[in-house]
């Protein structure tokens, strides 16, 4: 069952230079259930896509087309107490480094049961009980629902922020960046976390992470973003087995492989365009090895290389 | 590869654990956080040396007490590289001046075998076998407890009530005027000294005669209290003093007792089957005749460890470091120019502002910013993420230096440029024939980048070899864990994760034996006891775990 659907999603913010499109016609679908990775480098748009879904934008942000379907809802459309009911309730979100924002001189249980205490109807022994299960529930001692922030170290602040994020029960989770600032250790124990959450609790997740290695693991379909479009989505086997856009490629070979030979990875030079006057062609012909005169011309449309495998690249046939 | 360029051995930087003033009113024993906790290794010219292990094991900490930028609480750190026989013939110059002898370290110790320092050590796990535990823990209770004589160091008693019955028998309190100076103020300080009229040894001062007010304010700062034990014996009787002892009983270090703190004749005599002569790789430059003295200081490392201020500003310009994080490490109100000319300005390099923009302007080619007209003028917020680290690898360079201390300088960076980074370190290596103190926590950044790694763990190295040998044949649990849990795109390269339990470790409570022990999915009995040792793997690869110890039961059972 689809759980969200965004179709045409275009997200612009007015800045002094001019209008930024950070987000410029973005297409996915989450399943119930499913896990999807939204993967690209810093600033290609990951974040705003996320804050649109919760409509969470800054003030100088808005939502200039498109659709974000959610069981039966256009989130883009909907308002005040509507959005309320559902905004917290059916998909919440960790923020990115929002562990690093907890609140330090307010108990970390109190700042779970705030938004159960405010979306729900019931009492503080009720709330509290409920932050109690959810401290066992991402693995945390709930003897220690009474202490502050800096009693826990960056991990166990991440476990803090995805028990808040579980506190309404939600029927979709976006988690952005949710391992980029711990080590090693800690991201798999995160990662394992999040995916028996998943299993457990049947929800549906949207990861967000500039490491594809990371996304790989842990969700079922992927989306790879690049300059505020999407230029290839497929499952994640599929991605890794038959990369088809040239960025897909690049990323996956800029990984180091610890299982393979000790070469140095690639590296895909340069920087990526200014979203405020964004190239004609394909956003990436600047990057590209494959770029032909086509690609500075005319903006190469997503087409379906296989059946769900999309790529947004004019030398990528149909199947 | 040639000749080591960095030589680290048994490196140890304690952090005194900083304690409100009731706390350390109700106890007196200074506990501290041990971030780097005895390790060794060299780092050739023109090495990549890597620091792989989890946040908090020590790994910044090591980089740092190579630079001094935080200073050893024990061991050695030598320098051979470039400039460095100038720089020991000032040191000797200047120790010559004022009549005391400059050490020198050498790294092949057999040669110099006449002339090295020495010192003994007794192998307790022999020891312990052959005369008993019994006899061997009262040698062991004597030799820690009564170190001065008729003194009792009051660290080695644990028991609190032990403690209280002590407490009036407390004599000489011994403070650090430094740190007391450094917190409550120079002037402070010497008023209460003005009142006591006492005088502090060295930085030493004994606070028994001062008075209350004065004696609560310096209390933070002691660092080694004395009991008297003839006093405490006639007050309390001798059984209950020898109870108190038999408690206060102090672990050794790892598997040697080092001789030097077993004073008591019987005792020394008893353990002479087991004592060994270790050298030391410290030569006194008075001890060697005057014909060898030429040789000497050619084959000789510098002490980075005791130079002084002055001899470890030239010393500085040779080793430098890129610090961890790119957008905390860079003052967003000065422009790059400014960043980058500061060391310059510092060390007074360069006699006017255009010889400084020259080698500003060559920092910044070199670090792959060009044309440097372009970005010079820029403020830190005004370039890219990657840009911004090669600011940060120009301010290292500007300096000329021959060994970079490289702290995480791409875990901040997008995959995509992460390699560009680490190929303009190879090039400089390539170019200007850097050696490298890599630090990481990714491994696969390690394994793709570093010719040697070490893997650290709780202030300890417990593996360490080329880099292939440890990424593809790993011997401890720790690199083992380390290693599955890299995540791998490819799912046909998937395999069984290890993930360990628990938060990191804590640098303050050290388990005792093997430190990993509580989360190592192999442990032994032995391993709760016994400090692993480094064992032999292959050539150059070594390993720290009792799972590879020759003749243990685990090795028999074939593992
Ligand atoms: N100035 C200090 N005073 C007290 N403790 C310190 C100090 N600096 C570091 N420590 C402690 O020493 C230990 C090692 O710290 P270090 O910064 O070397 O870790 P690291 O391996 O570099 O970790 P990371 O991967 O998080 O950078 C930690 O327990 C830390 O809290
Ligand atoms: N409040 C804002 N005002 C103006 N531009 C913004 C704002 N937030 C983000 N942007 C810009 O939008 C683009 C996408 O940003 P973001 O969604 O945060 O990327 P990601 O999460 O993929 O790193 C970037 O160019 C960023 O600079
Ligand atoms: S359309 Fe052209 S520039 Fe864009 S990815 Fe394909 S080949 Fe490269
Ligand atoms: S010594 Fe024992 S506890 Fe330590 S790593 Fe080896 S098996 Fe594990
Ligand atoms: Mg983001
Ligand atoms: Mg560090």
């Amino acid at each position: 069952m689809t759980l969200l659907e965004v179709k045409g999603l275009r997200t612009y913010f007015k800045t002094q230079e001019g209008t930024l499109k950070a987000v410029d016609g973005v297409d996915f679908e989450v399943e119930k259930g499913h896990a999807m990775g939204l993967a690209g480098e810093s600033g290609c748009g990951k974040t705003t896509a996320a804050l649109s879904i919760m409509k969470l934008l800054p003030a100088n942000g808005y939502i200039a087309g498109g659709k974000i379907n959610f069981m039966g809802q256009d989130m883009a459309r909907v308002t005040g107490e509507k959005l309320r009911s559902i905004r917290w309730r059916d998909i919440s979100i960790v923020f990115q480094g929002a562990m690093n924002a907890l609140n330090p001189v307010k108990r970390v249980g109190d700042q779970i049961s705030e938004p159960i205490l405010l979306h729900e109807d019931v009492d503080d022994e009720v709330a509290t009980k409920r932050v109690k299960e959810l401290f066992e529930l991402v693995g945390l001692s709930p003897n220690r629902i009474r202490d502050y922030p800096h009693e826990f170290s960056g991990g166990m602040r991440q476990r803090v922020m995805i028990a808040m994020a579980l506190a309404c029960k939600p029927k979709l989770v976006i988690a952005d960046e949710p391992t980029t600032a711990l080590d090693v250790m800690i991201q798999a124990q995160i990662l394992q976390l999040m995916k028996s959450l998943q299993k457990e609790l049947e929800l549906a997740m949207i990861i967000i992470s500039h490491d594809l290695s990371v996304l790989a693991e842990t969700c079922e379909t992927l989306c790879i973003m690049y300059a505020g479009k999407i230029v290839e989505r497929a499952d994640s086997v599929e991605v890794f087995r038959n990369p088809q856009h040239p960025y897909t490629k690049g990323l996956i070979e800029a990984f180091p492989n610890i299982k393979g030979d000790k070469t140095m990875p690639a590296s895909i030079a340069g920087n990526p365009p200014n979203l405020i006057i964004a190239p004609k062609g394909c956003r990436f012909a600047e990057r590209c090895y494959m770029a032909k005169e086509i690609c500075d011309e005319k903006e190469p449309p997503l087409i379906e290389v296989r059946p769900n495998h999309y790529a947004a690249c004019h030398f990528v046939k149909a199947g | 590869m040639g000749n080591d360029i960095v030589s680290v051995k048994n490196l140890q930087v304690w952090f005194p654990i900083r304690r409100g003033f009731v706390e350390s009113l109700l106890s007196d024993e200074q506990s501290y956080v041990k971030a780097v906790d005895g390790i060794t290794f060299s780092i050739k010219q023109r090495e990549i040396f890597c620091l792989v292990g989890e946040s908090g094991c020590g790994k910044t900490t090591t980089g740092k007490a190579i630079l001094r930028l935080v200073e050893p609480t024990g061991g050695d750190v030598a320098y051979f590289g470039p400039g460095k026989d100038e720089l020991l013939k000032e040191v000797t110059d200047a120790s010559n001046r004022k009549k005391t002898s400059a050490r020198v370290y050498v790294a092949d110790q057999e040669k110099w075998a006449e002339f090295v320092e020495t010192y003994d050590m007794a192998d307790i796990k022999k020891a312990k076998r052959v005369m008993g535990e019994n006899a061997f823990a009262g040698i062991l209770k004597r030799a820690k407890t009564k170190p001065d004589g008729n003194d009792l160091n009051m660290a080695g008693v644990k028991n609190d009530a032990d403690r209280k019955a002590l407490q009036p028998f407390v004599g000489k309190m011994i403070v650090d005027t430094r740190k007391a100076k450094a917190t409550i103020g120079e002037q402070k300080l010497t008023e209460i000294l003005e009142r006591a009229g006492i005088k502090p040894q060295a930085d030493d001062l004994n606070i028994a005669s001062i008075k209350n007010a004065d004696k609560k304010t310096l209390r933070p700062f002691v660092k080694k209290e004395f009991v008297d034990i003839g006093r405490a014996k006639d007050a309390m009787g001798e059984k209950a003093l020898a109870g108190i002892l038999k408690r206060a009983k102090t672990k050794p270090d790892g598997n040697d007792l080092n001789m030097a703190g077993v004073k008591n004749d019987a005792d020394r005599k008893a353990l002479k089957p087991f004592v060994r002569r270790v050298k030391s790789n410290w030569v006194l430059m008075s001890k060697i005749p005057k014909d060898r003295k030429e040789e000497l200081l050619k084959a000789g490392g510098i002490n980075v460890r005791t130079l002084s201020k002055h001899n470890m500003k030239a010393m500085r310009q040779k080793l430098q470091i890129i610090f961890q994080d790119p957008y905390e490490s860079l003052n967003p109100k000065q422009s790059i120019y400014d960043i980058i000319a500061e060391p310059l300005v510092v060390n007074s390099i360069g006699a006017n502002e255009a010889e400084r923009e020259q080698k500003v302007t060559k920092a910044l080619m070199d670090a792959g910013l060009r044309p440097p007209k372009n970005f010079m003028w820029r403020y830190p917020h005004e370039v890219s993420g990657g840009q911004r680290q090669r600011v940060g690898v120009a301010g290292a360079l500007v300096l000329d230096p021959d060994f970079l201390v490289a702290d995480e300088p791409v875990s901040m960076l997008d995959v995509s440029i992460r390699s560009e980074i680490l190929k303009l370190m190879l090039d400089l290596r390539e170019n200007r024939g850097l050696s490298f103190l890599f630090i990481t926590h990714d491994l696969g950044v390690a394994y793709v980048f570093s010719d040697r790694i070490g893997i650290m763990y709780l202030g300890k190295i417990v593996e360490l070899g080329p880099t292939e040998k440890v990424i593809k044949d790993p011997h401890h649990p720790y690199t083992k864990a380390l290693i599955s849990v890299v995540p791998t795109p490819d799912p046909k390269d998937r395999t069984e994760k290890i993930i360990l339990k628990g938060e990191r470790p804590d640098a303050s409570k050290i388990p005792s034996g093997c430190r990993f022990h509580p989360r190592c999915p192999f442990m032994m009995d032995i391993c709760r006891v016994e400090q692993p040792s480094p064992v032999f793997v292959s050539e150059g690869h070594w390993v720290s775990c009792h799972l590879h110890t020759k003749g243990s039961s685990a090795e028999k059972m074939g593992d």
